[in-house]
């Protein structure tokens, strides 16, 4: 209230420029504009001059304090904008950004998951083809944001999964190579159970883990992951007799039979925590883990390495990585220039990029962007270590129908709960698949 | 002529702020999700087109989970309904007789009813996957050993054992209430002509609380009907689905998989349920019901 009082003085003290505030005030006056009078910024840009709010609306909560850090850097270089960043997980996010925008009030920018994400939300998103940091930013990574030829949003953050292992407890085990097979896996773990050492710490009381990183083992090494899904569509292929679907079981099943304690009782903080207090030697890791697994326990020694369903060594020796969010820009926001200046300033801009590496802390999007092992955490070096060498393959699940992940997730767990064996579960997926795919 | 306009003024001021209510956040939403129900709206786009009944033929004929969920509820509801009633009775009947610390006792019962049920849900899912555990390792009690929320059957008695503890001390509050307004004449008359305590019980006080037990039975089975957030924190429907309210099939249909309206759809059908279900009870109820 003090504040739109305050708003309403300096509108009538101001003259030209302060009309110029009030015009644009009705509309971003509730995220409270800081009320500090407008300096002509150092930055060129005219439209930088007027004061302005910017709504984010960003699914990664789990980097809420980098974003505050964030709003104090970009206000400080642009004394007339105002961050208002607001952050959301998983499903929740979703729901609230359909409601913010069904109440008329949707964000300038907000965050988007990808190819299924984005045939939801294209109508509401500005067109962005043709800006600067196309060129700037790693191969194929525009590919989940891409429509009909149109980028639609800057790739923000990406993310990499695979196995993480204890090294303390390979040496102990006496495995000096890190597993490259599915025959290499089982030796690995006969080794850790001589050792006295459990095998696996798997999270099967959930369906993320099983819907999203198991089923995209077999999917992603599929020799043309998009063919297949498009082949699963119109029916020339079937779950039921794709082999590396079975091979994925089999690495389900070798998980479970091994696992530290009944898999369906581990959910996913149970996991990483788990993990970290040395009950099992394997389990798998994302680089989102990494704020959890350093607070359970700091300094842990750990290795990332390849998820292997089957024997091909080449195949298996890779991790996952994906663009996890793009920032998209609300088409009908009425500070779009700013929201576009934002994102410039964050791709090129010496503080933009320094922040990046050092509080935001994920897997580089652009190219040439120097990282450190020390701020990218464990998981995430060893990530990029694959990268690096190229070994890595892509995530599918966010090409799936919505809500398969759930879905396939569940199947999964029953074959774990021993409801289904392998044969029916194999045709469990693929009636799941018809289901949700119509 | 002028006492009309009197009264409709008073009618207005009176009236008036209550039913804008009651249009806006009730009326108005009610007939919008029926709209949209016929509709292939996603939630988000901003083109969509009409379906009429498809979407109701889809959730009733195409749609297990939709139907199961619907099963798993009612049966939840008639388990919850009735520990919650026998065992909310059976408490407020020994905290009317004389006992120590009497007040003490009711404020105990009633205290999980002043929390809400997500985080009743967070809390007990951490007693059932930590706590359990560790008492059943320190005991090696097979009632501890299971993983009680990571099997269908447990993680069923889990929601019952959670709502029932949580929705208790509301029910004891209600019979109490009409316990104690039962005039003791009646039961000091009952003694006299020698009823026994079963008797006294079953012919007096009963009769005379069925105010009571429509009301208790109303409430426990709407909301129980309805439960969503205690579902949603303390298994979010694992294992593999298993115990998916319908509430949440709905959420998750409108909201996750972006199904809005499908999702409408099934609302809609819930709702007629839910007035049905409710209905009946209460009209059941209401027959039993006696004046002193």
């Amino acid at each position: 209230m003090g504040k739109r009082k305050k708003a309403v003085a300096f509108a009538v003290l101001g003259g030209s420029l302060a009309l110029a505030l009030a015009g644009c005030g009705s509309s971003n006056n509730d995220g409270g504009s800081g009320a500090a009078p407008a300096e002509s910024s150092s930055s060129s840009a005219s439209a930088s001059a007027e004061k302005a709010t910017l709504n984010l609306f960003l699914n990664r909560s789990e980097s809420v304090d980098a974003f505050k850090k964030l709003k104090e850097i970009y206000e400080a270089a642009y004394p007339n904008i105002t961050l208002n960043i607001e952050t959301g997980q998983g499903g929740e996010f979703n729901t609230n950004l359909k409601t913010k925008f069904a109440a008329g009030a949707g964000p300038d920018i907000f965050t988007n998951s990808g190819f299924t994400d984005l045939d939801i939300w294209v109508d509401k998103m500005e067109d962005l083809t043709g800006s600067a940091w196309e060129s700037e930013v790693l191969d194929r990574s525009l590919d989940g944001i891409t429509k009909d030829g149109k980028v639609y949003g800057y790739p923000l953050s990406m993310e990499g999964y695979g196995f993480i292992y204890n090294k303390d407890y390979f040496a102990k085990a006496g495995i000096a190579e890190v597993p490259k097979t599915m025959t290499e896996l089982k030796e690995a773990v006969a080794k850790l159970e001589a050792a006295g050492i459990k095998a696996f710490v798997p999270d099967y009381a959930n369906f993320y883990v099983p819907g999203v990183f198991e089923t995209n083992n077999a999917v992603a090494k599929q020799p043309d992951p998009d063919q297949f899904l498009a082949d699963l569509k119109s029916g020339a292929a079937k779950v039921t007799d794709n082999p590396l679907f079975s091979d994925m079981l089999d690495l389900v099943q070798l998980q479970a039979d091994h696992a530290s304690k009944n898999p369906m009782s581990i959910d996913y903080t149970g996991m990483v925590t788990d993990f970290a207090a040395g009950e099992g030697a394997i389990s798998f890791g994302c680089s989102c883990s990494q704020p959890l697994l350093d607070q359970a326990q700091p300094g842990f020694e750990i290795g990332v390495f390849g998820t292997p369903l089957n024997d091909d060594a080449d195949l298996n020796d890779r991790v996952f990585v994906q663009v996890s969010s793009y920032l998209a820009i609300n088409k009908d926001s009425k500070v779009k220039e700013q929201a576009k200046q934002f994102i410039d300033w964050l791709y090129s801009s010496e503080e933009g990029r320094e922040w990046y590496v050092k509080d935001f802390r994920y897997l580089p999007v652009l190219k040439g962007l120097e990282t450190d092992a020390a701020s990218l955490g464990t998981i995430g070096a060893g990530i990029k270590a694959y990268m690096d060498q190229g070994k890595y393959l892509a995530y599918e699940y966010p090409k799936y129908p919505e809500g398969l992940t759930t879905e396939w997730g569940d199947t999964l767990i029953k074959m774990i709960a021993g409801k289904l064996d392998k044969q029916q579960t194999l045709e469990e997926l693929q009636a799941v698949w018809e289901k949700m795919s119509k | 002529m002028r006492k009309s306009l009197f009264e409709a003024i008073r009618q207005t001021v009176f009236m008036g702020p209550a039913v804008l209510v009651y249009v806006t956040i009730l009326l108005i939403p009610l007939l919008l999700g029926l709209y949209y129900s016929m509709t292939d709206w996603d939630g988000a786009s901003s083109s969509y087109s009409w379906v009429g009944f498809g979407n109701y033929k889809e959730a009733l004929l195409d749609d297990p989970d939709f139907v199961y969920s619907f099963w798993f509820t009612i049966k939840m509801t008639l388990v919850i309904a009735l520990l919650m009633n026998l065992i909310g009775f059976g408490l407020a009947f020994l905290l009317t007789k004389k006992l120590r610390f009497r007040n003490l006792w009711r404020a105990v019962f009633f205290l999980p009813n002043v929390l809400g049920g997500l985080i009743l849900g967070f809390l007990w899912n951490f007693i059932f996957t930590k706590v359990f555990e560790a008492i059943g390792e320190a005991t090696n009690w097979p009632l501890f050993a299971i993983a009680w929320l990571g099997n269908e059957h447990t993680a069923f008695w889990s929601l019952v054992i959670v709502s029932v503890w949580h929705g208790l001390g509301y029910v004891m509050i209600i019979y109490i209430a009409g316990l104690v307004n039962i005039p003791t004449e009646i039961r000091e008359a009952a003694q006299i002509d020698g009823a026994t305590g079963w008797q006294s019980l079953t012919r007096i006080t009963l009769p005379l609380i069925m105010a009571s037990v429509t009301i208790c039975l109303f409430w426990t089975i709407s909301s129980t009907l309805r439960i969503f957030d205690l579902n949603y924190s303390l298994t979010a429907g694992g294992p593999f689905g298993s115990t998916e309210s319908v509430a949440m099939n709905i959420y998750y249909e409108a909201f996750r998989d972006n199904n809005f309206g499908l999702g409408s759809a099934k609302a809609v059908i819930f709702f007629l349920v839910v007035v049905v279900i409710t209905a009946v009870q209460v009209i059941l109820t209401k027959r039993k019901e006696v004046e002193a």
